[in-house]
């Protein structure tokens, strides 16, 4: 089969090669319909639309004028749709809106490469939106039919069989994946970009934030949404169920209504004493577009991107915008005893609206305690001895929340019962504050893993005793102590109830169902852990457990070509072909000549040359001494002749099978 | 994409090859590079170091994309980004691995070309053999002065016969030394190439003039031995093959109809004379003598004539018979032409 070298970019496509590739560039940009204007989408579905609709009818081209007319509506749609903001959305539509020009204009082979390496890109932006499990096999998927296509077309001539062609693309995408691998976890990271990338704007900020007013947290409480992830390094060193506080914003100033946190706490060391083990594990947390991480309290050693308040709150230096996984170590025990003057006058100062009754409840209360401890015993026993109900959905309080919830309607959320046992406590002269945060979490088995969810948000109080420091008080625990042990049931909750806990027994579906939720959190967890949330940091963290971590800067990146070109090495080795015949292919069927005569009965030698082989079985084989004559002298013409014939050797072939 | 990348690729010294000033003088730059070459059984076995490979311009364009996709995924810390860039990455070198290797211990065997006449096209015959157990996609076989590039798969363990055609424009020598063999397998991304240092030579006879016009005086002689039957010249029975027999003289037609081995005989009958001379055309220009000489040669031997050659530095006594024929034709084909064997 011959054909012009030169021209064999310049081949023109065929129908069925033009639908494919047609095909191949449509399901590659589906994914951005869901992330991309409605007119850019419809643009795009348009011109694919013309473009099947001219080579259905007939093969021949459109004018040409009409191209720069589709190129100036793509440009419009684009600009107007996306005018001033040069941002990710913007460069992804026009790159969009480009490769559906591209096709209009797509005649030959050099045509229908460049459209697959546009479309190689284009599937890498898919990333930039969504980092999920399933896209991620979506664009996998198409990538491998992407270097499927480059095959079929630089092979196209050949007419090789799909199955052929499929096995060497598998094969060789198979022998990418361990350099891939290599590549992926040595390649050094970065710490910040390197043209900057427009921040997000557009997202919500979810889970507890700095304000807290009441009803704020039961708003919360009744989204099942996750919030983070605890993964414990250790397994043995689990810390129990009330233990289980993520401390995050400390609240102290307050209006009598509303409580809110600084806005720019500064880092400060972390102070205190350590008691008991440490805990160290990964957080894995949702994006929520604020600065708040929920450390377990309290924590000890933190990650970069991080640092510490004063009130040991742990803060992100950026905003959370990403699924971000952190490594911490906590001490669930601690006497944090050291705090500043400044810090305890701010934890004593009263906001208006503290009502007579609230001053006498106090003062009746401290005259029959003999100390502060004792106090604040019976501040908890009236909140449980007393008629006081937990509940998601507490009537609304107007002016003074705190002096309503104590003496009127005592139904209150966690927030109520913290912020006012804090004014309760600063009335009689102990400095206290809120904390907020979350409590418990649902144990994942399937993953080893800790669940938190939005609905375990919670609040509760820190209030100073002198010698023993900051002392974590959750007057909650008073009204329901059901709410440390287990995790609110965020689906079963109704106007003014009592709150309903998550009962731990199912029937067999139930738990056969919990399972399967539960190994897709896990998987969920882990593909953000060892893929999507591969940062720095957390390759830091594998590098050091792995005893790897003398390997930094340009060391890592040297170590990640050495090791990425050994796979390689390694795997062409592994896969490499092997010389299974050197022989002339005269000799070969020769020796198999040698093969058929051994099993006629005829012994032949390896040093008997072919007249010899040919004379001693003419001697044995006497009716076929005619064809072994004609063997051995074809045989000695072809490899020893100077005339060779490829006819002759054919014909050689054909006596030897036939004999 | 072609191959003519032989002026900038000089910097990869060969080994035993003539140096660079002496291809600057004689502006010949093949010499420069690594080629493969045949061994003494007339095989070329496609050693590593043989082997060129570059990007194709499609190569190119893959490398850019990959580089994007790396700045991207940086920029923004994206690690699906990453994983998509470090998978094309990883490819791409196999890819280059792959092409290198479609190429690596093909024996190449050229088989031997019968003398041609000059203006005829004529083929080549390049029986590529893959030893190994995995299948070589698209071996490309070409010549550089040629147009046609031809295409093969080559299975494990098998050959497959590559046949480039050639036109054959002056007698003399045709040498056949800028073929190529090429594969851009599997991905296009890479091509890889070897030059093929043939020592083949292709007799090219001159072109045979339309006819013979020029009075001849023949001179008849009896054969000696009549029609006797075991001459060459004509066709006369079948009998039995006998193990003496020459392969050349079985009908290998009634063979592969299966009838067995049938020899075909052939008888001889009486002579002519005639001696062929460049005096016979002295006014006519050298090569247009040496056309109608050849043409009289041909005619002569279909006529059964017995005949001889007269050149000025050469004389081929009369005869008749294949050997004869070519003795002669070759004779005037390399008149006036240094030979470059002999």
């Amino acid at each position: 089969m011959n054909r012009s070298y030169r021209n064999i970019n310049f081949r023109k496509l065929d129908k069925q090669q033009h639908y494919v590739l047609m095909a191949f560039l449509l399901l590659s940009a589906i994914p951005h319909f869901f992330n991309l204007s409605l007119a850019i989408s419809l643009f795009f579905f348009s011109i694919l639309l013309f473009r099947l609709v001219t080579r259905l009818l007939s093969y021949k081209e459109h004018p040409r004028w009409m191209n720069y007319i589709f190129l100036a509506t793509g440009l419009v749609i684009v600009v107007s749709e996306y005018s001033g903001v040069i941002g990710k959305d913007f460069g992804v539509s026009l790159l969009v809106a480009m490769l559906a020009l591209k096709i209009l204009e797509i005649k030959t082979y050099r045509d229908a490469y460049v459209l697959l390496f546009l479309t190689g890109f284009m599937l890498v932006t898919h990333f930039l939106y969504t980092q999920e499990m399933f896209i991620a096999f979506y664009v996998f998927t198409l990538t491998f039919l992407m270097l499927f296509l480059f095959l079929w077309f630089n092979q196209l001539h050949q007419k090789i069989s799909f199955h052929r062609l499929f096995l060497t693309i598998v094969k060789i995408s198979f022998q990418a994946i361990p350099v891939m691998v290599i590549l992926f976890v040595f390649f050094p990271r970065l710490d910040g970009p390197l043209w900057g990338f427009d921040q997000q704007t557009g997202l919500a900020v979810t889970g507890i934030s700095g304000n807290i007013s009441p009803g704020s947290i039961s708003q919360l409480s009744k989204s099942s949404a996750t919030a983070f992830r605890v993964k414990f390094d250790d397994a043995d060193k689990i810390p129990e169920p009330e233990q289980r506080y993520w401390r995050g914003p400390v609240i102290i100033e307050t209006d009598g209504v509303n409580w809110k946190a600084e806005e720019k706490p500064l880092a400060a060391e972390i102070r205190y004493q350590a008691a008991g083990e440490p805990v160290s594990y990964q957080i894995t947390t949702e994006a929520s577009n604020q600065h708040w991480v929920f450390a377990l309290d309290l924590p000890a050693t933190i990650p970069e991107q991080t640092f510490v308040t004063r009130d040991y709150a742990v803060r992100s230096k950026e905003k959370i915008q990403k699924r971000t996984t952190y490594n911490f170590t906590s001490y669930p025990e601690y006497l944090a005893n050291t705090t500043s003057t400044e810090q305890l006058d701010a934890a004593l100062s009263l906001p208006g609206g503290i009502t007579d009754r609230m001053q006498q409840f106090v003062d009746t209360l401290k005259l029959g305690s003999s100390s502060n401890e004792d106090f604040v015993q019976s501040v908890l026993n009236h909140f449980n001895t007393e008629n006081f109900i937990y509940t998601l959905s507490p009537p609304p309080l107007t002016a003074n929340p705190a002096d309503e919830f104590l003496f009127e309607t005592r139904k209150g959320f966690c927030e109520h019962y913290a912020t006012s046992f804090v004014l309760l406590m600063r009335i009689a002269g102990i400095p206290a504050r809120v904390v907020a945060g979350y409590q418990g979490g649902e144990w994942n088995s399937a993953g080893n893993h800790l669940i938190v969810r939005q609905s375990d948000a919670h609040a509760w109080t820190e209030i100073w005793l002198g010698d023993k420091g900051w002392v974590r008080i959750d007057p909650t625990t008073a009204v329901a102590p059901e709410r440390i042990e287990r995790s609110i049931d965020p689906e079963q909750f109704q106007e003014g109830a009592p709150v309903i806990f998550k009962i731990s027994s199912q029937g067999m579906f139930g738990s056969f169902l919990k399972q399967a939720v539960f190994m897709a959190d896990a998987l969920d967890l882990n593909w953000h852990r060892w893929v999507v949330g591969f940062s720095r940091e957390r390759q830091n963290y594998f590098l050091r457990s792995t005893g790897l971590d003398f390997l930094e800067g340009y060391k890592l990146g040297l170590s990640a070509i050495g090791l990425s070109f050994l796979a390689i090495i390694i795997m062409l080795i592994l896969f490499r072909g092997k010389i299974i015949d050197r022989r002339d292919p005269a000799k070969k069927l020769w020796d198999k000549f040698i093969h058929k005569l051994n099993k006629r009965g005829v012994s032949c030698k390896p040093a008997d040359g072919p007249q010899t082989v040919a004379r001693n079985a003419g001697q044995i084989l006497t009716e076929n001494s005619n064809s072994i004559n004609l063997i051995s002298r074809m045989y000695i013409q072809l490899r020893y002749g100077k005339t060779y014939s490829h006819e002759q050797f054919k014909t050689l072939k054909k006596l030897i099978s036939d004999f | 994409m072609m191959p003519d990348n032989r002026y900038w690729n000089m910097s990869l010294f060969p080994d035993s090859n003539p140096g660079i000033l002496t291809a600057i003088r004689s502006r010949n730059f093949q010499g420069l590079f690594r080629s493969a070459q045949t061994d003494k059984d007339g095989h070329m076995l496609i050693g590593p170091k043989k082997i060129y490979i570059l990007p194709t311009r499609f190569g190119f364009m893959f490398g850019a994309l990959v580089i994007a996709m790396l700045l991207g995924s940086m920029n923004y810390a994206n690690n699906l980004g990453y994983l998509l860039t470090f998978f094309l990455a990883s490819i791409g070198i196999l890819a280059m691995y792959q092409t290198w290797y479609n190429l690596l211990n093909l024996d190449i065997a050229f088989l031997p070309v019968k003398p041609v006449y000059a203006g005829q096209q004529f083929q080549l015959d390049v029986l590529i053999t893959n030893h190994h157990n995995r299948s070589r996609g698209a071996i490309q076989l070409y010549s550089k002065s040629g147009k046609d590039v031809i295409s093969h798969d080559i299975n494990a363990d098998a050959s497959v016969l590559f046949t480039p055609s050639f036109k054959a424009s002056r007698r003399g020598w045709f040498t056949v030394n800028d073929l190529v063999l090429s594969t851009q397998y599997p991905l296009g991304l890479f091509r890889a190439w070897v030059y093929l240092k043939t020592d083949i030579q292709v007799l090219v006879y001159a072109k045979p003039a339309s006819k013979w016009d020029v009075p001849r005086t023949a001179v008849y002689a009896l054969s000696a031995q009549g029609n006797k039957g075991v001459g060459s010249d004509d066709f006369v029975s079948h009998r039995n093959y006998r193990h003496t027999d020459s392969p050349k003289q079985i009908d290998w037609k009634i063979f592969a109809r299966e009838k067995g081995l049938m020899t075909k005989q052939f008888g001889g009958d009486r002579n002519e004379q005639l001696w062929l001379s460049l005096d016979l055309l002295a006014d006519e220009p050298l090569e247009k003598c040496l056309s109608m000489l050849t043409r009289a040669v041909i005619d002569a031997d279909n006529e059964t004539v017995e005949y001889g050659l007269k050149l000025p530095k050469q004389e081929i006594s009369l005869g008749q018979g294949m050997q004869h024929r070519a003795d002669c034709l070759r004779a005037l084909a390399l008149f006036g032409i240094k030979t470059a064997n002999e």
